[in-house]
């Protein structure tokens, strides 16, 4: 697998990636974490990403350097695919530990939701005598 | 396609690819650093070409890096 994915030139690593399988963001995300490491330049084409690493200190083995930045991109894959697995959990805690500290703001909250079920039960009901009228 | 070229003693040309590099980030790199930074008039759709003059290698890279830390966080 690696050969196929790192290249290794004289002075830089190059590390192509599927575009289905990782996003921009994980990218970005990952070479944030090595740009005290490595300089890092970005390249795309349909459905690839390359990624060239140039290390910073010039003894460093740059396929140890290729490999570590794949754990990272690893790393990141799964962080945002768990993010938004969980993102109407985080929301609902998010939701509690707020209203938890500010009271006010559940009332408020309850009276918004009582006034938008006013709202839809007026829209049916005009929905309702308008098709009646149509009837007729 | 590789993005850095030597070009000339002391002249790199760096290519960002625009569904990769914001627009903003680079305007204002370019901007802050026109002394030394110009970008080149193409008719690349997909690029935009920036010439580092009287640079080293290191020089350029670490501009590029800076870039992409510019990218990551605004």
């Amino acid at each position: 697998m690696p050969e196929k994915h790192i290249k290794i030139a004289a002075d830089h690593a190059e590390i192509i990636l599927n575009a289905k399988i990782y996003a921009k963001e994980t990218i970005f995300a990952a070479g944030y974490v090595f740009l005290d490491k490595a300089y890092i330049l970005l390249d795309q084409s349909a459905d690839k990403f390359f990624v060239y690493l140039y290390p910073q200190n010039e003894s460093a083995d740059l396929k140890k350097l290729a490999m570590e930045f794949y754990n990272e991109l690893l790393n990141y894959a799964h962080y945002f695919t768990r993010v938004k697995a969980n993102a109407d959990a985080i929301k609902s805690l998010m939701q509690r530990a707020l209203f938890s500290t500010a009271p006010s703001l559940v009332q408020e909250a309850e009276e918004k939701e009582i006034e938008d079920l006013i709202k839809e039960l007026e829209e049916e009901e005009k929905n309702v005598s308008v098709a009646k009228k149509g009837k007729k | 396609m590789f993005p850095l070229q030597k070009k000339g003693k002391n002249s790199f040309v760096l290519k960002f690819h625009k569904d990769l590099y914001k627009q903003e980030p680079l305007d204002r790199l370019l901007k802050e650093d026109k002394g030394w930074v110009k970008e080149l008039k193409t008719k690349d759709k997909s690029y935009r070409h920036c010439e580092l003059k009287n640079a080293q290698l290191k020089d350029v890279l670490e501009w590029a890096n800076y870039l992409f830390y510019l990218n990551k966080t605004s």
